[in-house]
Order: C-alpha cells, then structure tokens, then sequence
C-alpha cells in the first residue's frame, strides 16, 4: 500500500472521528454526559492527533493536541462539562474539521489562535482548580497557546519532543519520580500503517518518561530482516505522577499494533514480536509478571452492526453492483424462457431465491445511514445561527436510516439549502418569537424513516410558515403566474420552487437569491424522488422528501402504449382504472380530461406522447400519476402488463438523453423496455396542448 | 570496506534500499555514513542494528545520536566508534 493510499485511508478515519466526536458532543448537549460518550469525543480527536503526528501535519497535530488535553481533563473529571464547554468545544471542532480540510490539501489552514487560547483558557481555569486538588498532568498545556515550530527543524515533519516541550512549559517536573514501568513492542501493524512507531516513543518521553532498555536480540541478520516487522521492545521508566491512561492514549490511536504492557517496577517479561503480515492485527500480549496489567491499548472499535469491516473501492463495488443487475436479467430471461419448456419450477424458484438475496445483499452494501448526510448539520446550523442571531436548536432522528451512498451524497445540497432557508424565511428571530408567544428557541427537525420501500426525509420548523399571500404575489409580480389565477394551497406553496422565486427583502449570504429552493427540487428531482410541503402560517413548515432507496433498481408498472412495451415509474403512480365513457370529457379542441370522482384530471396518451402511433382497438387503461411541476395527470396506455422491479439503465450513458424517457430496462424476455420520464411527459404534453389554444 | 550514506530521511523505504545494498555487497565490515540522517524511522533502526551486529561502522548525525538516545541503542550503535 502506498504512503498515499494510507493517507487516504486516514482522511476517511478523520471524516468518521470529526463524525464520531460530534455526535458525542451533541449527545452531550441534550444531557448524556457519561463516561462512554466523552470517551468517544476523545477518541475522535486523539485518532486525528495520532495520524496527523504520522503525516507530518503540523498544524493539525498541534491544535488537536491542545484540544485533547482539555477533553482529557473533562475525561478525568477535572474539568466540569457545561453547556458553555461544549458549545466551545463544537466551535473547536469546527476548527479541526477545517484543519483537515485543508490538510488534505483542499483549503487553507484556518486561523486558530483564538480559540487555541479559549480552548487554553478553559483548560487553564481548570488546571487552577486542580492545583488544589491534584498535582498537575506533565502534559499540562501552558497558559499561552504553543508556537508551532518550523516544520523543518523537526524529524518526519515535527518534532514531538519539541512541540510537547513547547505545549507542556514548565509543568514538567524537573525530577520526577519513577516509579511504574511500562514495555512495549510496535508490532508489525504498525510499521505499516503508514505512522511510525518513534514518533509514539518521542510523545511518550514528552510525558517524562525515559526509556531504560531496548530489547534488541530479536532483530535477525540483514538477511532475514523483514523491515516491515517490528523486532525491537522497549522499557519507559514513567513518572509517578503520569497517570495510565496517558499512556494508554499515546497508543491508543495504533490499538493492538503495539504490545503494551504496564504494571508498577516489577519484573514484566518481554511483549512478543507480532511476527504476523504486514496489516494483520496481533491482539495477544502475553504478560505474566505479578501484578503486571496487560492493556489492550485500544479495544476494536465495534461497528453499527457489532461486525468487522474492510474498506473496499467504491469502483469494485459500482462492478458487483452492475455485474448483480446483468444477473438479475439474465435470470429472468432464463425463467422465462425455460419456465415455458421445462419442467424445473422448483429449480428455477430456487435460483430465483437466490439471485433476489445476492441482490439485496450487493444493494445492502451499497447502503449507509443517513446519519452521514445528517452529520453536517449541526455546524452549519451554528454558523447560520451566529450570523442571523437566532436561536434555534437542533433535532435529529431515524440517522440509522440506510439508503444508498449515492442518494445521501446527493442529498447533502438540499438539505443544506432546506436548513438555510429554515433559519432563514421559517424561524424568527427570538425577539419575534416572544412576541407571538413562542419561546425565544426556534426548534429545527430533520427526521427520516423508510416508508413502502422508499425514505421519507421530514425537514419541520416551528417558525412563522409560508406568508401565502406574500408568495402569490411575488410571484404575480416575476410573471410566473397570472394576477388572476386560482391557486390551492398546496400550489401556492410549491411556487417557492420556482427558479428564481425568493420573497426576502435583501439578499443576504444565506439566502435570497431565489436559487436555493429550485436546486431543492432539481436535486430531488434527479435522485427520483419528490418534495412536498405543509405549512401553516404562524405554527411552521414541514417540507417532506421522497426517496428511492437506490437509484439501481426501482419499481415499475409494465405498460404497453402503441406497441412499445414501456416501464411507468410506480412512485409516480397513484391508480389506474377503466374509465367510462361518461368520465373523459373534452377541453377545447385537443384535450381530454378525466373525471375522477369530481376532480377533472388531463388525459396524456402516452403513444402520442412518446411519438408511437396510438392504438385504435380499445379505450385502453388510464393510470392516474403524480407530478411535482404539473401536478397529476392520467396517463393512457394500451394495457398494463404486470408490475415489478427493474434494473435501471441509464440512456444518457448508453445512448443519450431523450426528452419523456428516464432511462432503459431489459425485461426478462430480453427486449428492451423504455423507463417513462412522467415529469416530463406530462409536463411537455400539457405544454404541447396549450400551445396551439394560446395560438 | 564498502561504504554507504543514509539519506536526510530515512523512512522504511531508504531502509529497505539500504538493506538491498548492504545484501549485495556481501558480508564483511560495511561502513555507514549517517551523518546527513535527519529522520530516523524504526525501520532504519533495526537495518542499523542489523548491520551493525554484522560488524558495520556507523558514522552518526546529531539526530541519529538523539533517536538512539531515545530509544536506548546509543550503545548498540555506537559503542566503541569514533564520534
């Protein structure tokens, strides 16, 4: 693996440890204060330190240290968690969120000095109050915050002693008390995983300890050297006032690729030689000496679903995921094609079984909880907040929610966009909120759930709602409606979607331009899904998304219009029905409508609209659809074939993009079945059908 | 005696370069110059251990003399050689 694969990997570890820290933090927030939720958030920044002192990032490395000796002290005890704390601690976060941005080469390094001294300043204030009760840590951080140090004068980039010299000043004790032992043994993991074990060593003599024996008779003759193995085992004599768990946390970022063992100044036999692969894990550290604690330096960090993981490249996962799709057609070419021939019904069942559980599970893999697209909520709803005054609290829930990776990329915009204009347009300031008798706290809701085989994303404020009055008129006046139309509710509220529509009075760097809430809806639009809103002036707004599950595979009924089998999408797909002759009834000289159950309904033949000759021979089926632009519509089609899932192929890549179609499918007697585009089919025959009127 | 020089870095990588050219050049006492080594990884530690049980010189820079300090091997590596 390359040095930079390796890096790659940690960029990906410091997403999960800023997620990981964060979410402790807001856990914090509402009140779960416990041991293990601020060993997380401690855990997340230290991993950052650990790989950031590996890679040479400076910077990075000197503002998590800093940051990690105030959580070690809120760890300890010895700084009380207060709602202030954390709201520092959040903003800190924020800050080494954009130090690994940039890290990665992707921004500038952000300008931390002064919350280097409020995180000191916290940290201080607490050292003060430990003064009275315990001597302070060796690793104590100085009242002002650390010069980093020219990235020259230091070994791989930093020079650990240095900086933690500079951080620790002169609450090193100047002649400590040895008096425990600790060996260890980096094991082979990690002399390849990209970190280097020295640096480790340097950060524990940064603590006082000094190293008073190296076990070197494992190291074989050059010819048998495995330079990726770790043969050499060290004894630290550490002070007495350096407590364990210090320690612990130096290699706690390595977990089991470093034997460690720690026990008072007894006798304590050597830690092994991991002498297993490059990357393997050794988890054994054999340590029998009397009263010698074998410490499991890092417990494997359990997964959502208690398993192990790999990494695994999106690419090959993209592969297995199309090769499944292929698999799926082909077996259902096969069945039908043998179902009709042979007698292998049980055979074919079977297959069938099987092919839907490699399915699902190649989808599954795909699959991630929205908590992800979720996590970067909170810091922009505090930069939001900062920036408008209000106050607004956050809630989030249904994270574990899973869905694929694409979708919850894609997802990120217009939840974004949703938040702003949430703080924006919806909440009011605390001033406005009082004064309607609503607490100065506006309250945010983001949730999700899985509801008939899609997700439903609910983005709830409790602000003051669509002024519908106002809407209608703004958009009178950009002349996307007439001044005499006749709008519903539901109609006026989705006007806020046109592209350029905005009501605010200036335009702010949150919003105002009116392009947010139609990216909103394109957005959604391109993932298949839907976005609808309820408001009510005064109480709030819930906007509500609809999602596929996965832009792979959807539902679809099978229809056939002018002899071309087609697929309707069934999330657009409300009913289909006969109708009577006494329920289509004409508009002008081109339109039909359908009356369903008093509501008047246009009728789309789908063989027009896709430019296939219509089918004479019967009425044909109408199905009722929904649409975002042109609200719902009867589609007409000759006959409905059957219903069921199919793998969605794209035109554009294949072919190119082709005005009413979506995409393509091969059905299981292997033609090829056009996938319906029913917003644009609908809306460009609505068009079609008002233009020669308006002529 | 063949003579080899360890670059300012000497990651895993100078290490297992290093461990090729003292492989090739056979056994025998080998000096080393390290006295331009500026980072030191434990890769090269062990090579130099290696080496130097094999009976090869070890020529150090400051901060190679600082990481053996550290690390307890000032013995091992330079016992007995000149500075």
């Amino acid at each position: 693996m390359t040095s930079e694969e390796i890096q790659a990997i940690f960029f990906v570890e410091c997403e999960e440890s800023l997620a990981a820290a964060e979410a402790g933090l807001l856990a914090c927030q509402c009140g779960t204060q416990d041991a293990d939720t601020i060993n997380a958030v401690f855990r997340g920044v230290h991993s950052i330190k650990g790989g950031a002192g590996a890679f040479g990032f400076v910077g990075l490395q000197a503002f998590t240290h800093c940051f990690e000796t105030l959580l070690s002290d809120v760890r300890d005890g010895s700084v009380q968690l207060t709602d202030r704390l954390i709201e520092l601690m959040l903003r800190a976060l924020d800050i080494l969120s954009d130090h690994v941005t940039a890290a990665r080469g992707q921004g500038k390094a952000p300008d931390d000095a002064a919350m280097l001294e409020e995180l000191t300043a916290a940290q201080a204030c607490c050292a003060r109050t430990t003064i009275q009760n315990d001597p302070p840590a060796p690793s104590a951080i100085a009242a002002e915050p650390a010069p980093v140090p020219d990235e020259s004068e230091m070994g791989f980039g930093l020079d650990l002693d240095a900086l933690l010299d500079d951080i620790s000043g002169d609450t090193v004790p100047e002649e400590p008390e040895l008096s425990w032992i600790v060996r260890l043994r980096p094991h082979a993991g990690a002399m390849t995983n990209g970190g280097e074990p020295l640096l480790l060593l340097r950060e524990l003599a940064g603590t006082g300890a000094r190293c008073i024996g190296c076990d070197h008779t494992a190291v074989p003759p050059l010819d048998r050297l495995d330079l990726s193995q770790g043969y050499l085992g060290w004894t630290f004599e550490v002070p007495a006032n350096v407590p364990e768990s210090t320690v612990r946390d130096i290699f706690e970022f390595i977990g089991d690729d470093c034997g460690l063992a720690v026990g008072s100044d007894a006798a304590m036999p050597a830690v092994q030689i991991a002498m297993t692969a490059p990357g393997a894990t050794n988890a054994s550290h054999r340590s029998s000496g009397e009263g010698a604690t074998a410490l499991p330096v890092a417990a494997a960090q359990p997964t959502a679903g208690g398993g192990q993981t790999i990494r695994v490249e999106l690419t090959k996962l993209d592969r297995l995921i199309n090769t499944v799709g292929e698999l799926v057609i082909a077996q259902a070419m096969l069945t039908q094609r043998l179902g009709t021939e042979v007698s292998a019904g049980e055979e074919l069942a079977l297959l069938d079984g099987l092919v839907r559980d490699i399915q699902e599970s190649a989808m599954s893999i795909r699959a991630q909880p929205i908590g992800t697209a979720f996590s970067r909520l909170p810091r922009i709803l505090r930069e939001l907040t900062a920036s408008t005054g209000k106050q607004v609290r956050l809630e989030l829930s249904g994270e574990a929610t899973e869905l694929d990776k694409t979708v919850i990329e894609r997802l990120g915009e217009p939840l974004t966009h949703l938040m702003r204009n949430a703080v924006d347009h919806g909440i009011e300031t605390p001033a406005e909120r009082e004064a309607v008798g609503k607490s100065a706290e506006g309250t945010l809701r983001f949730s999700a759930e899985h509801r008939s085989g899609r997700i439903l994303i609910r983005i709830s404020d409790d602000g003051r709602g669509i002024n519908r009055a106002r809407v209608l008129a703004k958009a009178v006046e950009k002349g996307l409606i007439a001044a005499d139309a006749q709008l519903s509710n539901e109609e006026i509220d989705m006007l806020i979607f046109a592209p350029g529509f905005s009501t605010a009075q200036t335009v702010s760097n949150i919003s105002g331009r009116g392009v947010g809430m139609d990216v909103v809806r394109q957005n959604v639009k391109a993932l298949g899904g839907r976005i609808s809103i309820e408001s009510t002036e005064g109480v709030g707004t819930n906007f509500i998304l609809t999602l596929p599950l996965t832009l792979a595979i959807s539902d679809g009924m099978i229809v056939k219009a002018g002899g071309q089998t087609l697929v309707v999408p069934l999330a657009n797909v409300i009913e289909s029905l006969r109708p009577d002759n006494d329920d289509i009834k004409g508009l002008g000289a081109h339109r039909r409508m359908l009356n369903v159950r008093g509501r008047f309904l246009p009728i789309v033949p789908v063989g027009a609209a896709i430019g296939v000759p219509a089918n004479a021979q019967g009425p044909g089926v109408l199905m009722v659809v929904d649409t975002e632009g042109a609200g719902q519509a009867a589609l007409l089609v000759d006959e409905i074939c059957d219903q069921r899932q199919f793998v969605i192929k794209s035109l554009d890549t294949n072919y190119r993009a082709v005005d009413g179609v979506a995409g393509a499918t091969i059905l299981g007697d292997g033609q090829v079945a056009l996938i319906l585009d029913v917003e644009g089919l609908v809306a460009g025959a609505m068009l079609a059908a008002a233009t020669p009127e308006a002529a | 005696m063949a003579s080899f020089t360890l670059p300012a870095c000497c990651d895993q990588g100078a290490a297992t370069d290093l461990q090729r050219q003292l492989i090739a050049a056979g056994s025998g006492a080998h000096r080393i110059d390290g006295s331009q080594a500026g980072q030191i990884s434990q890769a090269m530690l062990q090579l130099l251990i290696s080496a130097r049980l094999g009976g090869a010189l070890i020529t150090p820079s400051a901060a190679l003399r600082e990481v053996a300090g550290l690390t307890g091997l000032s013995d091992v590596l330079f016992a007995g050689d000149e500075a």
